[in-house]
C-alpha cells in the first residue's frame, strides 16, 4: 500500500476531501458522513446518498478507505449499517490535497488577492 | 418514496446493488426523516436530487464497464445506428416533424413550470439555516379575534425574558408613508457631495446631501423606510455590506438617537456609493440621522422596497398593548423544534398572564418562514402547474406511441427482411431505441426551445412577487429568467430520455418481434395495421387525460369569472391615489382640513378624499376596539366583548370618493375636521361585530385611549384580497390623529398625470414641503389580486388546449390508418352492396366509441382525483367545488365535437373507398 503515490490521486472532488476530512477522527457510517460534512460546513455542502456512495465506491477501490469492524457502543449501534475507516494512504492523500490547497492560498495571497491572518502551517497532521 | 427510490436502485449493475444498496436505502430513510418536517417542496427536492444523482452515477458505472475493453467497438455500432437512426427519420419528414413538435411542446410546457417551480420553491431561501427561521405571530382566536394577528411589543418581550428558545427575534413595522431625504435641510447641511466630503475630513458628524435624482416632479426625494427593531437582523443572519446591526437595548428604546442602515441600491444611487458613509449624518424629514451601514437586500417581499431602515423604538414610540403593528420574525435555536417551541413560548406566555390579565387568551403560533414566503395560493397553484404539465407530457407521449405504432406498417419489410439478413433480436431492438431516443432528444432540444422563448411571456404573465427577489451574492435569479438555471435543461434532458422510453417501447417490441419468416407472407399481410386495440386504448388514454385538463382548466376559468365578479366593496374605476408627507405640522393641518375642498372645486374632478392606509395598499393598522356602555367614558373594559378592527382615518367626502355606500346614519364631514369631533363610521362587520342585531348609531366605542360616537354604517371593504370576507372597520376624522403621512382618493375623468400635475400645483400653495408620490390606479390595485389566478387559469388553459390537439390528433390519425389497413374489407363491402353512407357512419361511430371511453376513463380518473384535489389545492379554486357539474357537462360537449371532426376526414375516406380498386390490389 505504502508504494503507491498519493500525488496520483490529487486533485480530489470537494465532496471526496470532506468525506475523508469526516473521517479523520472517527469511524462513521454513510448517514453520520452527511451530517458530519453538513454540520462541519454550515450547511453549505450537501451531500446526497447518491453522490455519497458514489464516492465511497471510489474511496474503496482507491484504498483510501476500508469497511471497519470497529462499532460503536452498543446501544447506539445499528446492525444494518456499514462504518468506515480512513486508511493510512488515505490520510497521506488528504494531507497531500490539505497541501495543494494552502499552496494555492499561499499564492493567492501573495497577489494579495486576499490577506490572511495566519501564515499557512504546512502540515496539517 | 422509499419504494420510488428502491426501485431507482436497479439502475445500479448487481454486484453493487448487493454491496451497498441496503446501506443506500437506510441514509436516504435518514435523510427523508432529517427534511419531513420541512414540507412537501422539500421533500421533492430532495427525491428529484437524489433521483437524479442515482440515475447520473448508475449510468456512469454502467459505462464504465461497458466502455472497459470495448469502448472503440461499442463507439462505433453506437455512431452506426445513430446514423441508421437519423437516414430513417429523414426518410419520414412528415411524421417526425410532428413527433417532434408534440414532444418539444409537451416537454416545453414541463420545464416552463419546473423553472418556476425550482425558482420559486425548491430554492432554498438565501440566508444561512433559513429553516431555522420563523414568523411569530399572536393567536387571539380565544378573544374573539383572528388566529393570526400581528406582534404586540409587550407580548414578544415576555417571550424573549422569560424563554430560552429563540436565537435572536425581532420585529419590523413597514411606515406607511414614505421619508423625505434630503428635503429642506435646516442647519449645516453641505450643498454638494464634494464640499461635503472636503468638511466631513474634518468632522464626522457633518450632514451629507444626498444627490436627488429620478423623482417625479420637483421635491424632496421620498425614500421608504422601514423600522426594525434589534435582533431582527440578527435572526435573519443579515450581515451589513459595511457597518453594523443595531444595539440592543442601548439604541433600542424610546429616545435612542436615530440611526439608519441605507440599503445598497440608495447606498449606490444617492450616495455615490460613497465608502466613508458609515458614521454620517442625513436628513429625513427635517431630523438628522446617523447612518451605521449598508444593507445587503433583504429578500422579504414586504421589505424589499426599503429604501433604509431605522431604530424602531427611536421616535419616542413605545409600543403599548394594543397596537397590532409589529410583525415578528425569529430563529430558533440549532435542535429546537417548532413544536417544541411553540409549545415553550405558549407556558411562557401562560405563566405571564398570570401576572398581567392583559396577556390573557393569547396563544402563540410560529410558521415557517418558508411557508410565510410561499402562500398557500402560490405553492397550491404551481403543484397543480405540475401536475397539468405532467398530463400534457403523458398525452403527447401516447399521441407519439400511437403515430409511431401506425409507422410501424411500413417498417416491418425492412425489419423482415434484417431479421431474415442475420441481425440479432437485440440488435434489431437496439436500433428502434436508438431511433425513438434520438427523436426524444431533437423533441428535448425543441422544448427547451420553447421553455427558452415562452420564458418572457411567463414572466409576463407571472404576478409581481412570484418569483423569488434577486439576492446579490448568489445566483442573480430574476435578472436571468430562471430557465437559465441549469437544472432545469437537466430536467428537460431526462424528461425527454424518460418520453423518448415511454414511447418507445411499444412500437420497438412490437417491430422487434416480427420474424424473418415474415417475408415469406404477402405483401398484404405486410401492411395489416398493427395491434388497433393497442391504439384505441392509447387514443382512449389521451381523449382521457385531456378530459382531465379540461376539467381543470374549466374549473380554474369559473373560479376566474367568480373572483372577478366579487364585490371589493368599493368601486375602483376612475380612482387614482397619491401617497402625500408633510414633515411640517402646520403644514399637514392645513393639508388634512383644505386639499380635499380645493380639488373638488375643479371641474374636472368629481370628489377627492383623504384616507390614511389606502385599502388594499398592503399596509393596515389594527387597534384593540371595544364597545363602550353609554355610562362608561374611556375606561378600557376588560370583559366587553373586543377584537382587532382596522381603523382608517379619512376626510370628508371619502365614500363618496371611493363609492362605498353609507348604509345608516352619516358620512363624516368637513365640520368633523374643522372641530375635531370625537365622532366615527364603522363598517356594517364593526356593527355586527359589537352590536347584532341592533343599531349601532349612538352606541360609544373605546380605541386605547380615545373614545368615539357611532355616527353612520357604511359597507365592509375586502382589503387583504378577493379571496378574504370584509373585516370589522371604523373610519375617524382625519385630524384626530394628526399625522401628515396621507393618501388622497381623486375620482375623476382625468388621466393619472394630469391629476398629478393638478395636485401639484394645490400642494405648492398649500403645504410646499409635502412629499408627492407617482400615481397609483386604484383599478390596478384591485387587479393585482386577480394575477396570480389569471397566471395558473391561462396556463392551465394552454395546457388544456395543446392536450386537447393531441387528442384531435390521435383519433384522426388512428382511424385514418385503420381505414387505411381496412381498404380491402372495405371494398370488398362496397361491392356487395354496402351504402358508402353506412361506411361513413360505421366510422364516425368508432371515433366516438374511442372518445366515449376515454371520457368514461377520465371522468373516472376525475372523481378520484378531485377528491386529492380538493383537500390539497382546494385553496386555488374560489367558490366551485371540484365536482363542478357544468364545467363536466361542457368539457364533454367540447370533447365529443372534437372528436366528431377529428372523425370526419377518415370517414369520408372509407366512403370513397373504390371497390374495384382495392378488390385489384
Amino acid at each position: 500500500m505504502d508504494g503507491k503515490d498519493p500525488l496520483r490521486h490529487l486533485p480530489l472532488t470537494p465532496q471526496v476531501f470532506h468525506i475523508l476530512l469526516s473521517l479523520l477522527d472517527d469511524d462513521l457510517h454513510g448517514y453520520a458522513i452527511i451530517q458530519e460534512v453538513n454540520k462541519r460546513t454550515g450547511g453549505r455542502v450537501k451531500l446526497g446518498s447518491g453522490t455519497l456512495y458514489a464516492a465511497i465506491r471510489r474511496l474503496l477501490e482507491a484504498e483510501m478507505i476500508e469497511e471497519s469492524d470497529h462499532r460503536p457502543p452498543a446501544e447506539q449501534d445499528d446492525e444494518r449499517r456499514k462504518y468506515y475507516r480512513i486508511t493510512e494512504f488515505g490520510r497521506r492523500v488528504a494531507a497531500a490535497e490539505a497541501e495543494r490547497l494552502a499552496e494555492l492560498v499561499d499564492q493567492a495571497t501573495e497577489k494579495e488577492l486576499i490577506t490572511r491572518l495566519h501564515p499557512a502551517s504546512s502540515k496539517t497532521d | 418514496m422509499e419504494r420510488f427510490y428502491s426501485l431507482l436502485l436497479w439502475l445500479y449493475p448487481r454486484d453493487l446493488r448487493r454491496r451497498f444498496a441496503g446501506d443506500m436505502r437506510r441514509t436516504f430513510r435518514d435523510l427523508l426523516e432529517r427534511e419531513r418536517d420541512r414540507g412537501a417542496a422539500a421533500l421533492l427536492a430532495l427525491a428529484l436530487r437524489e433521483a437524479w444523482q442515482i440515475f447520473a452515477d448508475a449510468l456512469g458505472e454502467r459505462l464504465r464497464r461497458v466502455s472497459r475493453g470495448r469502448i472503440g467497438p461499442f463507439l462505433e455500432s453506437l455512431a452506426r445506428d445513430v446514423r441508421l437512426a437519423a437516414r430513417g427519420l429523414k426518410a419520414k419528414p412528415g411524421l417526425t416533424a410532428v413527433v417532434v413538435l408534440t414532444l418539444a411542446l409537451a416537454v416545453g410546457a414541463n420545464t416552463s413550470v419546473f423553472s418556476v417551480v425550482h425558482a420559486v420553491l425548491l430554492q432554498p431561501l438565501p440566508f444561512p439555516q433559513p429553516e431555522q427561521l420563523v414568523t411569530i405571530w399572536e393567536d387571539r382566536t380565544a378573544r374573539g379575534g383572528s388566529a393570526k394577528e400581528w406582534m404586540e411589543w409587550p407580548v414578544l418581550q415576555e417571550l424573549k425574558q422569560r424563554t430560552d428558545v429563540l436565537a435572536a427575534a425581532g420585529v419590523y413595522e413597514l411606515r406607511t408613508g414614505a421619508l423625505n431625504l434630503n428635503g429642506p435641510v435646516s442647519g449645516k447641511s453641505a450643498s454638494n457631495p464634494a464640499q461635503a466630503s472636503q468638511e466631513a475630513a474634518g468632522s464626522q458628524v457633518s450632514t451629507i446631501q444626498a444627490a436627488v435624482s429620478g423623482q417625479v416632479g420637483s421635491g424632496p426625494l421620498q425614500v421608504v423606510a422601514a423600522d426594525v427593531s434589534a435582533g431582527f437582523l440578527e435572526a435573519l443572519s443579515l450581515n451589513p455590506l459595511m457597518g453594523r446591526w443595531f444595539l440592543d437595548p442601548t439604541e433600542d428604546r424610546p429616545g435612542a438617537p436615530n440611526l439608519v442602515l441605507l440599503s445598497e441600491e440608495l447606498w449606490k444611487t444617492s450616495f455615490a456609493s460613497r465608502t466613508d458613509i458609515v458614521g454620517r449624518k442625513i436628513s429625513l424629514d427635517n431630523r438628522e440621522a446617523t447612518v451605521i451601514g449598508v444593507l445587503p437586500p433583504v429578500p422579504i417581499p414586504d421589505l424589499q422596497e426599503a429604501d433604509l431602515w431605522m431604530n424602531l423604538r427611536a421616535r419616542q414610540r413605545s409600543y403599548p398593548l394594543g397596537h397590532f403593528t409589529l410583525r415578528a420574525l425569529g430563529r430558533l435555536k440549532p435542535g429546537i423544534t417548532l413544536q417544541s417551541a411553540s409549545q415553550q413560548l405558549n407556558e411562557a406566555l401562560a405563566g405571564a398572564a398570570q401576572k398581567d390579565g392583559r396577556l390573557g387568551g393569547i396563544a402563540i403560533r410560529l410558521l415557517p418562514l418558508t411557508q410565510e414566503l410561499q402562500p398557500q395560493t402560490v405553492r397550491q397553484g404551481l403543484m397543480l402547474m405540475l401536475l397539468a404539465a405532467g398530463c400534457l407530457l403523458l398525452a403527447g407521449c401516447a399521441n407519439i406511441a400511437g403515430l409511431l405504432l401506425g409507422g410501424v406498417l411500413s417498417r416491418r419489410p425492412e425489419m423482415a427482411l434484417r431479421s431474415a439478413l442475420g441481425g440479432g433480436r437485440a440488435r434489431l431492438l437496439r436500433q428502434v431505441v436508438t431511433e425513438n431516443l434520438l427523436l426524444a432528444l431533437l423533441g428535448g432540444a425543441g422544448g427547451w426551445t420553447v421553455a427558452w422563448l415562452s420564458g418572457s411571456l411567463l414572466l409576463e404573465l407571472a404576478p409581481p412577487g412570484l418569483l423569488p427577489p434577486q439576492v446579490s451574492g448568489t445566483s442573480a435569479l430574476q435578472a436571468n429568467w430562471p430557465h437559465l438555471h441549469p437544472s432545469a435543461a437537466l430536467f428537460a434532458l431526462a424528461l425527454s430520455i424518460m418520453a423518448g422510453l415511454l414511447f418507445g417501447i411499444l412500437p420497438a417490441l412490437h417491430l422487434s418481434r416480427w420474424p424473418a419468416s415474415a417475408l415469406s407472407s404477402s405483401r398484404k399481410a405486410l401492411a395489416r395495421p398493427g395491434h388497433p386495440r393497442l391504439r384505441a386504448a392509447l387514443v382512449a388514454g389521451q381523449v382521457s387525460l385531456a378530459l382531465l385538463l379540461l376539467v381543470a382548466s374549466g374549473l380554474l376559468v369559473r373560479s376566474f369569472s367568480r373572483l372577478i365578479q366579487v364585490d371589493l366593496g368599493f368601486d375602483p374605476r376612475g380612482r387614482v391615489a397619491f401617497h402625500l408627507d408633510t414633515p411640517d405640522q402646520a403644514q399637514a393641518q392645513r393639508l388634512l382640513q383644505e386639499l380635499p375642498a380645493a380639488l373638488r372645486h375643479e371641474p374636472a374632478i368629481r370628489q377627492a378624499a383623504l384616507v390614511a392606509p389606502l385599502p388594499l395598499g398592503g399596509s393596515d393598522t389594527d387597534v384593540d376596539v371595544a364597545a363602550l356602555p353609554p355610562s362608561q367614558q374611556a375606561e378600557f373594559p376588560q370583559k366587553l366583548r373586543h377584537g382587532p378592527v382596522w381603523y382608517r382615518r379619512v376626510s370628508g367626502g371619502y365614500f363618496q370618493a371611493m363609492g362605498i355606500p353609507l348604509l345608516a346614519g352619516r358620512a363624516l364631514d368637513e365640520a368633523d375636521l374643522r372641530l375635531q369631533r370625537r365622532v366615527a363610521v364603522v363598517s356594517q362587520e364593526t356593527a355586527h361585530f359589537f352590536w347584532p342585531g341592533q343599531s349601532p348609531l349612538g352606541r360609544r366605542l373605546g380605541t386605547g385611549e380615545l373614545t368615539v360616537e357611532v355616527v353612520g354604517v357604511a359597507g365592509g371593504v375586502r382589503h387583504n384580497g378577493l379571496r378574504q370576507s370584509p373585516r370589522p372597520e371604523i373610519y375617524v376624522p382625519a385630524t384626530m390623529l394628526p399625522d401628515g403621512a396621507i393618501d388622497v382618493v381623486v375620482h375623476s375623468s382625468l388621466t393619472p398625470q394630469d391629476v398629478h400635475k393638478l395636485l401639484r400645483e394645490h400642494l405648492s400653495e398649500l403645504a410646499p414641503s409635502t412629499a408627492l408620490s407617482p400615481p397609483v390606479s386604484l383599478q390596478d390595485l384591485a387587479q393585482d389580486a386577480l394575477l396570480l389566478h389569471r397566471f395558473l387559469t391561462v396556463l392551465t388553459s394552454a395546457f388544456a388546449v395543446l392536450a386537447l390537439l393531441c387528442a384531435l390528433l390521435g383519433i384522426a390519425s388512428a382511424l385514418t390508418s385503420q381505414v387505411q389497413g381496412r381498404r380491402g374489407e372495405l371494398g370488398l363491402r362496397l361491392a356487395l352492396g354496402a351504402r358508402r353512407r353506412h361506411l361513413f357512419t360505421g366510422v364516425l361511430a368508432r371515433g366516438l366509441t374511442l372518445t366515449a371511453a376515454g371520457m368514461l376513463l377520465g371522468w373516472a380518473l376525475s372523481v378520484l382525483l378531485s377528491e386529492v384535489v380538493a383537500a390539497k389545492l382546494g385553496g386555488v379554486l374560489f367558490r366551485t367545488t371540484a365536482t363542478d357539474e357544468m364545467t363536466y357537462g361542457l368539457v364533454s360537449l367540447l370533447l365529443a365535437a372534437v372528436s366528431l371532426a377529428a372523425s370526419l376526414i377518415p370517414a369520408w375516406q372509407a366512403s370513397r373507398t373504390d371497390p374495384l380498386q382495392t378488390l385489384r390490389e
